[in-house]
C-alpha cells in the first residue's frame, strides 16, 4: 500500500476515536466550548486528509458533520442525543469505509447511497436551524420538487452512459441541472437566435432538440414562428445557468439532479449501468485527469500577476501591527523571488532600497512606488492594451513577462484531451487562476469616465430614437413595408441593449445610503445635547442601494429635516413627561427600495404639526387669503411648511437657521425627481417620506416651441395639451384664465414667463397651444407657440452660473446634435 | 449568401442568419428531394435550423465542427 | 539545498506536502504545531514556510504573527486551508502570509508556487 495512503489510516484511527470520545463527554457537558470546538478541529482535520484521496463518500459525510458542528459552536443549535446520534453514526460509516480501505485499497460503489442519506440527514439539521422561519423558501423548494417528479420521465431519454458519468459527477459533489428551454414563438423577432445561445453554455454533457408541436406541412410552415425546445444536462451551478440564459429565465425550466433520481431512472429502467465495475472506474479515471490537467505556461504567468497582486494588497494594509517590519521583509523577499523569476533582476537593488526606506519611516509607501513602477504598470500597460485593440492569446505570450518552464511534462500530451471536453473543465482550473481573478475583481474606477459612459449612452438612447421615425418615413414616404419591418424589429434589439447598458452603467453607479445615514449619530448626538433632549436614534435599512448623485443630494434635506425635528418636533425631556411620553423621544430613520425607488422616512414621536397654527401663520405671512384659510384642509395645512418663505419656529434658533426652511428641502428633492410627504398628527408626532428614483434615468420630454425656439418639457409634469380659442380666453383681475371641464385654468405665456417681448402665435383655426402642467398651487396652462413629440433624453444639471436659475430643469443633446433646453414649470409659474 | 444553392444540393457555409430561412423554406417546397452540405458550417440560425427540422432532408456531409456537428445531429438524426 | 518547513498538525498532510516537495528536490521539515514551528525557524531560519491554519496550541495565524516579529530572514510563507472564505484570506496576509493555498492541494499547484516563491532570502 502507498505510505501515504497508509498514513492517513493511521492518522484516521486516531482521529475517530477521539471524536467518538468527545461525542459521548459532550453528552453530559453539552455547553463545553473546549470539548465542542476539539471535537470541530478533529472533525475538521480528518476531513481536509481525507480531501487528499478520491474518496468523495467519506468527504462528503465528513464535511457535512464538520458544518453541523460548526452550527453547534456558533451556538445556533442545541447538542441534543439525536444530534449525537446521527453523528456516531457517521464517524461509524466513516470508520467503516477506512477499514475497506484497508483491504480492499479502494471504496466500493454501494455506499454511496448510504454515504448520501447520511449527508441528507446531516444537512436536514443544519437546515432546520438556517431556514427558520422563511417560508417563502419552503414552499419555493417543494414546488421544485414537485417539477423534479416530472423531469424523472423526460431523463429517460437520456442515454445510460451520459447518466453513469453524471451519477459520478454528483457522486464527487458537482452540480448536474437538466435544462428545459422552450423559446417564445416570436423569439426571432426580438433578434433572439436560441441555438447559438444554447451552443454557448458551459459544462454540456447531452443535449437534444425537438419541436414543440408535430410540424405542418412544408407549404403552411412559417420559418420566423419559433416552434423548437432545446434540452440539456449541463455540470454548472444553477446560478451559472441562470446567468447565461438571464434574457430569457421565463422559458427556461431547470432542474437540480440528484444521484438518486439518476438512478433511480435507471433502475427502473433494468438497465443498472453501475453494474460493470471496471466501466465506472475507468471514467473516474478519466474525469480526474482531464480536472487535474493545467496549461502552466499560462498558469505560471498568472500566478506571478496573482502573487504580485497580493504583496500590493499587503503593502496596501495598515501598518499598525507590531509585526509590520518582518512583513514588509518578506513581502520585498517574495518581490524579490517574483522578479527573479519575471527576468527583471536589475530592479532588486532598488526594491532593497525601498525596502530600508520603508522600515525607516515605518510605512509600505516606498515599497508601494517601487510596485507601482517596476511591475504593476507593466500590467497596466497589458490590460489598455487588451482593450484598445484585440490582442490575441499569441501575442500575449509572447510578451517576455516570464520564462516558461513546463513544470507537469506529461501536460502536453494531454492537450487533446483537454480541448475535447471543452467547457466542462472550465469550473475546475486549479485555485489560483480563480483567486487571480479575485483578488482583480474591485476596480476604482474615475468619476468622470463613468459619467463620460452615462453621457455616451445618453446619446445612444437619443440616436436610437431616430429609427422608428425612419421606419414610418420608410413605410409612408418611400412605401417599403418589408424595410420598415425589419427596422422596426432590429430597433427592438438595440432598444434592449441599449436598455441593458444604461441599467448596467447605473448599477456601477449605486451606492448604499450608509455612506449618508453614517454621520447621523453623531449629528443627532450632538444637537441633542445643544438642545438639552434626550433622543434616541434608530436607522435601518442602511444597505438600501440608489444612485450617487440621488445619495449624495439627500444630504443636506435629510440634515435639515433631522434638524428641525430635533429642534421643532422631540419637546424637552420635561415636557415630555407631562404630555404622558417617555423622557427620551425616538427618531427613526428608515431607508427601503420599494419597485424601482428609494424611500427614506424620517419619524418622531414629538409634538406633531398644529394645523391650526401653520394655517394662522401662512394667513399671516400672506401665504394664503381669507378664503383659502377658510375651506384649507389640515394636511394641506401642514403642506404649507413646505411653501416658500415659510417658518414656524416661534424663535428662531441657530440650528435650524433663518430663511431656510422646508422649501429648500422640498426643492432639492424634486431637484432629483424626488417627492415628498408630511403626515404629522398633534402631539402624537411627524412622519416625512421621500421617495426617490434609484437612478437619474432617462427623461421623457415633451418638445414645445416658442419664439422659433424648442424647449422640452417633463412629461411627469404635463397633465394635457389643448387648443383653446381666443373667444374663450378670459380675465379675471389682470390674470388671463380660461375653464376647462368646469375648472379655472390660470393661463401663462412662455415667452412672458421667459422675458420675450413677443405674443404667442395662433394657429390657422385661431387657437392658442396650451399645455396644462402641475405646479405648487393646482394646474395652469402655459401657452406656447406649438407642441412636437416627447423623446427621451438624459437630462444634465445647468453648470456654473446657469444652475441657479431655476426655471431651468437643465439641458440635453438631441438626435441631431442640437441642445434642448428643458424647463421647469414649476418654479417657472 | 451564406448557403449556396445548386441544382439538388444546398452547400452551408460560415454564418447562416436569420434572413436565409425564408429563401431556404421555399427552395425545400420546391426540390423536396434535395440534400444538404454543412460541411463549412460554423453556425446557422435557429430559424434555419428548424425548416432543416421540419424537412428532413439528407445529410451528404456533416460540420468539421465536432460539437456543432454533435448539436445537428441530435436535430436532424432520428 | 533550499529548506521547506511544513506545520501541520495533521500527519497526513504533512507527508503529502513533503513526499510533493521533496520529489521536487527540497528539503523538508514538519511541525506540528505553530510553538514548535517557531523553535525551529530560530535554530535555523527557512527559506519558505508552508502553514495551515487549524492547529492546537498556536494557530496558523498566530505562528506567522509571531514569525514576522523574529529578529531572522523573512521568507515568503504560504497559508493552506480548506476554508476559501475571502475574509480568511484576508485575516492570512494581515498577519503576515504571502499566498494562499486551499486544500487539498494539488502536487502541480504546490510545486508551481513553491518554485516562483522560493529565492534568496536576505536578512
Amino acid at each position: 500500500m502507498n505510505p501515504l495512503l497508509e498514513q492517513f489510516l493511521i492518522e484516521s484511527r486516531d482521529f475517530l476515536q477521539g471524536i467518538g470520545e468527545k461525542l459521548i463527554q459532550l453528552e453530559s457537558a453539552p455547553d463545553d466550548e473546549t470539548l465542542i470546538n476539539e471535537l470541530f478541529r478533529l472533525v475538521h482535520t480528518l476531513k481536509g486528509n481525507s480531501g487528499l484521496f478520491d474518496f468523495p463518500e467519506m468527504t462528503r459525510v465528513l464535511h457535512a458533520s464538520e458544518d453541523l458542528l460548526d452550527t453547534v459552536r456558533a451556538g445556533r443549535i442545541a447538542y441534543t442525543r439525536e444530534l449525537a446520534d446521527l453523528l456516531l453514526d457517521a464517524m461509524d460509516f466513516v470508520s467503516m469505509l477506512c477499514d475497506e480501505i484497508e483491504t480492499e485499497g479502494t471504496i466500493k460503489l454501494d455506499h454511496a447511497e448510504q454515504s448520501s442519506r447520511l449527508t441528507a440527514s446531516i444537512r436536514e439539521l443544519i437546515e432546520d436551524v438556517d431556514s427558520g422561519n422563511s417560508t417563502a423558501e419552503i414552499s419555493e423548494s417543494s414546488n421544485k420538487e414537485e417539477v423534479q417528479f416530472n423531469s424523472i420521465e423526460k431523463l429517460s431519454i437520456i442515454p445510460d452512459d451520459i447518466r453513469t458519468e453524471a451519477y459520478r459527477m454528483v457522486m464527487e459533489g458537482k452540480d448536474i441541472h437538466y435544462i428545459q428551454y422552450s423559446p417564445s414563438e416570436e423569439c426571432f423577432y426580438q433578434g433572439e437566435d436560441p441555438f447559438y445561445l444554447v451552443r454557448q453554455i458551459s459544462g454540456l454533457l447531452w443535449h437534444d432538440i425537438s419541436c414543440r408541436q408535430p410540424w405542418p406541412s412544408l407549404q403552411e410552415m412559417d420559418a420566423y414562428l419559433c416552434n423548437l425546445v432545446f434540452t440539456m444536462l449541463v455540470a454548472c451551478s444553477r446560478e451559472e445557468i441562470a446567468e447565461h440564459f438571464r434574457y430569457v429565465m421565463d422559458q427556461v425550466e431547470i432542474v437540480a439532479l440528484s444521484s438518486h433520481e439518476l438512478e433511480a431512472i435507471s433502475s427502473g429502467q433494468g438497465a443498472n449501468p453501475f453494474s460493470s465495475e471496471n466501466q465506472t472506474t475507468e471514467v473516474a479515471y478519466e474525469e480526474k485527469s482531464q480536472r487535474d490537467f493545467v496549461s502552466l505556461s499560462d498558469a505560471e504567468r498568472e500566478l506571478v500577476k496573482e502573487i504580485v497582486t497580493i504583496q500590493h494588497e499587503i503593502l496596501s494594509l495598515p501598518d499598525d501591527v507590531e509585526w509590520f517590519q518582518g512583513r514588509l521583509k518578506a513581502v520585498a523577499n517574495t518581490l524579490s523571488a517574483c522578479c527573479v523569476k519575471m527576468g527583471k533582476k536589475d530592479a532588486i537593488p532598488e526594491l532593497e532600497s525601498s525596502l530600508k526606506e520603508a522600515i525607516s519611516i515605518y510605512n509600505s509607501e516606498p515599497l508601494l512606488a517601487w510596485l507601482e513602477k517596476h511591475i504593476m504598470a507593466t500590467y497596466r500597460s497589458e490590460v489598455k492594451q487588451l482593450t484598445g485593440k484585440e490582442v490575441t492569446e499569441k501575442e500575449i505570450k509572447d510578451e517576455p513577462v516570464i520564462q516558461v518552464s513546463p513544470v507537469h511534462p506529461q501536460g502536453c500530451n494531454r492537450q487533446k484531451e483537454f480541448v475535447n471536453s471543452g467547457n466542462k473543465t472550465t469550473g475546475k482550473i486549479p485555485a489560483p487562476r480563480t483567486e487571480a481573478r479575485l483578488a482583480s475583481r474591485i476596480l476604482k474606477v474615475d468619476q468622470r469616465k463613468i459619467d463620460r459612459l452615462m453621457n455616451l449612452i445618453g446619446e445612444m438612447v437619443v440616436s436610437k430614437n431616430a429609427l422608428p421615425y425612419l421606419a414610418s418615413k420608410a413605410e409612408d414616404v418611400y412605401g417599403i413595408r418589408e424595410l420598415s419591418r425589419e427596422i422596426k424589429s432590429h430597433y427592438s434589439v438595440i432598444n434592449r441593449i441599449v436598455e441593458e447598458m444604461q441599467d448596467a452603467i447605473m448599477q456601477v453607479r449605486m451606492v448604499p445610503v450608509a455612506s449618508v445615514f453614517q454621520r447621523f449619530p453623531r449629528l443627532v448626538r450632538d444637537i441633542a445635547n445643544k438642545l438639552c433632549k434626550e433622543v434616541e436614534l434608530i436607522i435601518e435599512g442602511e444597505d438600501t442601494e440608489a444612485d450617487k448623485n440621488i445619495i449624495e443630494s439627500l444630504a443636506d434635506p435629510l440634515i435639515h429635516i433631522i434638524r428641525n425635528s430635533l429642534d421643532h418636533g422631540i419637546e424637552p425631556p420635561e415636557e415630555r413627561i407631562k404630555a404622558g411620553k417617555s423622557a427620551k423621544g425616538r427618531l427613526i430613520i428608515r431607508a427601503t427600495q420599494e419597485s424601482d425607488r428609494v424611500v427614506i422616512e424620517i419619524s418622531d414621536d414629538g409634538r406633531g404639526i398644529d394645523p391650526a397654527h401653520i394655517k394662522l401663520k401662512a394667513y399671516e405671512k400672506g401665504i394664503i387669503d381669507e378664503a383659502t384659510l377658510e375651506h384649507i384642509t389640515d394636511q394641506e395645512a401642514i403642506n404649507l411648511i413646505m411653501a416658500a418663505g415659510f417658518s414656524t419656529a416661534e424663535t428662531v434658533s441657530d440650528l435650524s437657521g433663518r430663511g431656510v426652511g422646508m422649501d429648500v428641502v422640498r426643492s432639492a428633492v424634486e431637484k432629483v425627481k424626488g417627492e415628498i410627504q408630511i403626515a404629522s398628527e398633534k402631539g402624537k408626532g411627524t412622519r416625512i417620506t421621500l421617495s426617490l428614483p434609484l437612478s437619474m434615468a432617462v427623461t421623457n420630454v415633451m418638445i414645445v416651441q416658442s419664439d422659433g425656439r424648442k424647449f422640452g418639457v417633463p412629461m411627469d409634469m404635463v397633465v394635457e395639451t389643448v387648443r383653446v380659442a381666443q373667444h374663450d380666453v378670459s380675465a379675471i383681475k389682470d390674470k388671463k384664465i380660461t375653464v376647462l371641464r368646469n375648472r379655472v385654468i390660470p393661463l401663462f405665456n412662455l415667452n412672458d414667463l421667459l422675458g420675450i417681448n413677443m405674443p404667442q402665435r395662433l394657429n390657422d383655426d385661431g387657437e392658442l397651444a396650451v399645455l396644462v402642467v402641475k405646479t405648487y398651487s393646482g394646474n395652469a396652462g402655459i401657452v406656447v407657440d406649438e407642441f412636437y413629440e416627447t423623446t427621451d433624453i438624459i437630462l444634465k444639471p445647468m453648470e456654473g452660473i446657469l444652475a441657479g436659475i431655476r426655471a431651468y430643469a437643465g439641458t440635453a443633446l438631441l438626435g441631431d446634435g442640437s441642445v434642448l433646453i428643458v424647463l421647469n414649470p414649476k418654479e417657472l409659474v | 449568401m451564406a448557403i449556396e444553392y445548386q441544382k439538388n444540393v444546398a452547400f452551408f457555409r460560415d454564418v447562416v442568419a436569420v434572413d436565409e430561412a425564408e429563401t431556404l423554406l421555399e427552395w425545400f417546397q420546391k426540390s423536396p428531394e434535395a440534400e444538404i452540405d454543412l460541411s463549412d458550417l460554423s453556425h446557422m440560425h435557429t430559424a434555419c435550423l428548424q425548416v432543416l427540422m421540419a424537412v428532413r432532408p439528407v445529410v451528404s456531409a456533416w460540420p468539421h465542427d465536432e460539437l456543432l456537428k454533435k448539436w445537428l445531429q441530435s436535430a436532424l438524426k432520428k | 539545498m533550499k529548506r521547506i518547513l511544513v506545520i501541520d498538525d495533521a500527519a497526513t498532510v504533512r507527508m503529502y506536502h513533503k513526499s510533493i516537495l521533496q520529489s521536487e528536490g527540497y528539503e523538508v521539515e514538519e511541525s506540528i504545531n505553530g510553538i514548535e514551528a517557531i523553535e525551529k525557524a530560530l535554530q535555523n531560519p527557512f527559506d519558505i514556510y508552508i502553514v495551515d491554519i487549524n492547529m492546537p496550541k498556536l494557530d496558523g495565524y498566530g505562528f506567522l504573527k509571531e514569525l514576522r516579529e523574529l529578529d531572522i530572514p523573512q521568507a515568503p510563507a504560504i497559508m493552506v486551508s480548506t476554508e476559501s472564505d475571502e475574509m480568511d484570506k484576508k485575516k492570512a496576509f494581515v498577519c503576515g502570509a504571502n499566498y494562499y493555498l486551499i486544500k487539498p492541494v494539488k502536487p502541480e499547484q504546490l510545486t508551481a508556487v513553491v518554485k516562483l516563491l522560493i529565492g534568496e532570502v536576505r536578512q
